[in-house]
């Protein structure tokens, strides 16, 4: 066993809330103890729902468990089905209660209520949190459609059905928006989108669309595969995250559809043009290191290397179901992927890469900033500010402008700072002097003094150490683990001032290769030349 | 203020006696969580403020309930005399920020 502080994925019962959650009409009998309450907050506090889980958790306590708590939980189904009247029912337990083995579907079956009552299986120590998900949802439709019949229909146009958006989910809310709008446009009805706002009426209509939209594999490729098995409805493959993406999935979609794909439908995409843009040049070949689900991984590796012109240097899942097409994924950009629920060791490899933008979940975002390195957020797990007020999807052109912004934002911080880094010294940036745009209103400072607040000589390496200029943090860690070396080079204050020109995103290697090439060389202290030398070594 | 209810879910009452005992008297009391009926109750008390966690607090602020969150009482520094003040502005602040954002008139 391990223990962990924190972790990608909740348990399989929490992907199972997501589908309930993002339903109408239905409600869900947890069988929990009273701590497992705390997952209604996911929903209530991160995604600011206006409303609670449709959930009852049976709640026993330490007191209870030499009682009946098979009982408590019948009362806890009859309490919730009288009280909510819904139209099905999930039942099932949370990871304590599982050990208890009081069969919660068999308690259900039991009490022969009126409506359907769906049972969940969710190994908890097994699997997690999207597969959860995704297992709940399979089990609703196949519950809701086993017996159903299609039904005859008036619409001319092709239909589909978009499967997958739940709550909870990383921009769900609008890509099922942008995407809704997209099929439109060019000429598909959408006739359910589940689980997000389906009731389980809905679920039974699934069958009476030509075909499915499968935007979220890792909550919907399980009730996907089965509509496909059973009735014959075939599903797109291409989750449509990037223009080029986006093409190809309206080109699928118009295939199933059995329409001629529209002349244009990107009228409203910049991303691409921003990408030609003169401006966008100094993207070329950007280091960026890559970390989410599966499918937003990909999706961002993809546009990195083809819409972007980056550089992709590191790809990674926490969703071990998808390892094989991240696998693949990883072979096309030429790197060793990360197929890894530990954040510490994706930790480990984002400072070993030093990559100049992390594209990643919230626990990447985390780690990039205390590396001080440019990050953007494209992937479930999330917080509190991935659900933002504003229109902001992942998906379809917009999806790509949006994303285009989101990446590029960061980088131009970087840009900035390093131009701080290149002109500090300069009488007019120093830090002594007031903004340009106060005029004469400035402080009289002496260029002396205001050479000396600007760049204070940091000439003990104790110090230096322990100084947090992040950029060097990275490297004052590394250094730290690999023994003494680094300690014993000293470097004299203009080479330190030379280091410091050097754009921030490189001076830790350029400090590491040219105190490893000083202490090779028995060089102390590390002076301008001894600089320059090692520069000339290691580009030979 | 006046206390229409205190509930935890779990309640220690022999290491909380000092505490009780300093409750007004016939405080009414509610350990466990049957959260649907604590909140019938709160709905027919329909108090000014509700302290609760945050798994309830938005919804409970959607149906026109003033909230605030319990786990600030525990991460605030909330103790002695000092402190008084703090702890007086916990329960003042939601009340102060629901005065202070009030829908205006729609425009028309």
């Amino acid at each position: 066993m391990k223990l962990t502080l924190w972790t990608y994925e909740g348990p399989p019962h929490v992907g199972a809330m997501r589908i309930a959650t993002a339903m109408r009409d239905v409600h869900y009998v947890l069988h929990a103890p009273q701590g497992d309450t705390y997952a209604d907050l996911l929903f209530t506090m991160i995604e600011r729902l206006p409303r609670r889980p449709p959930v009852t958790y049976t709640t026993f306590q330490a007191r209870d468990l030499g009682k009946d708590t098979a009982d408590l939980f019948k009362q806890s189904v009859q309490a919730a089905y009288d009280r909510f009247r819904p139209a099905a029912m999930m039942v099932g337990a949370s990871c304590t209660a599982e050990l208890i083995q009081d069969d919660p579907g068999g308690l259900a079956a039991s009490m022969d209520l009126p409506i359907p009552v769906i049972p969940l299986e969710l190994p908890s120590y097994q699997r997690k949190e999207n597969w959860g998900a995704a297992e709940t949802f399979y089990q609703m439709v196949r519950a809701m459609c086993r017996n159903a019949k299609p039904a005859r229909r008036a619409s001319v146009r092709p239909r589909c059905n978009i499967l997958g958006p739940t709550a909870l989910g990383f921009r769900h809310r609008d890509d099922v928006t942008e995407i809704s709008r997209l099929l439109d446009q060019i000429g598909i009805d959408v006739a359910v989108v589940a689980p997000l706002n389906a009731t389980p009426t809905d679920l039974a209509a699934l069958i009476n669309a030509d075909f499915n939209v499968l935007l979220y594999p890792e909550t919907g490729s399980t009730a996907a595969a089965w509509l496909e098995r059973e009735f014959g409805m075939k599903f797109t493959r291409t989750v449509p995250i990037g223009v080029n993406a986006t093409h190809e999935f309206i080109r699928e979609a118009c295939d199933l559809a059995r329409i001629d794909p529209p002349a244009s439908a990107a009228a409203t995409l910049r991303a691409r043009w921003y990408a030609r843009s003169v401006d966008s040049t100094y993207l070329t070949g950007k280091r960026v290191f890559i970390f989410g689900d599966a499918t937003h991984a990909i999706a961002a590796a993809r546009i990195a290397a083809e819409e972007m012109g980056f550089a992709v240097v590191g790809l990674g899942t926490y969703s071990r179901e998808f390892a094989r097409e991240i696998r693949e994924a990883a072979k096309r950009y030429g790197v060793e992927p990360l197929i890894t629920d530990d954040y510490l060791e994706v930790e480990q490899q984002i400072m070993e890469l030093q990559p100049e933008l992390v594209l990643g979940s919230q626990m990447e975002r985390h780690i990039a900033k205390r590396l001080s390195i440019p990050c953007a957020v494209i992937s479930a797990p999330i917080h509190v500010q991935d659900f933002p007020a504003r229109y902001s999807p992942q998906m379809g052109f917009e999806g790509a402008n949006v994303m285009f912004d989101t990446w590029i934002h960061p980088l131009m911080m970087g840009l900035e700072e390093h131009l701080i880094h290149m002109f500090r010294e300069d009488f007019e940036f120093h830090d002594g002097a007031a903004p340009s745009h106060l005029g004469h209103a400035a402080p009289a400072a002496t260029a002396a003094q205001a050479r000396a607040n600007a760049r204070p000589v940091r000439e003990d390496p104790a110090q230096e150490a322990g100084a947090v200029r992040v950029p060097e943090l990275a490297e004052a860690t590394a250094g730290a683990a690999s023994g003494s070396n680094a300690a014993e080079s000293t470097w004299a204050a203009d080479a330190l001032q030379e280091l410091n020109k050097i754009p921030f995103f490189v001076r830790g290697k350029a400090r590491r290769n040219t105190e490893r090439f000083a202490v090779e060389r028995g060089v102390n202290p590390i002076t301008v030349e001894t600089l320059y030398d090692a520069k000339a070594h290691f580009s030979r | 203020m006046q206390l229409t209810e205190v509930g935890s879910p779990y309640l220690h009452r022999q290491h909380l006696a000092v505490e009780l005992a300093m409750l007004p008297a016939g405080t009414k009391l509610s350990e466990g969580q049957d959260v649907e009926q604590q909140l019938d109750r709160c709905r027919a008390q329909q108090p000014d403020l509700v302290v609760c966690g945050l798994g309830l607090a938005n919804p409970l602020e959607d149906e026109g309930f003033a909230t605030k969150w319990s786990i600030e009482l525990v991460f605030s520094p909330i103790q002695g005399y000092d402190q008084a003040a703090d702890l007086a502005e916990l329960f003042e602040r939601p009340l102060r920020r629901r005065a202070l954002i009030a829908e205006k008139a729609a425009c028309a």
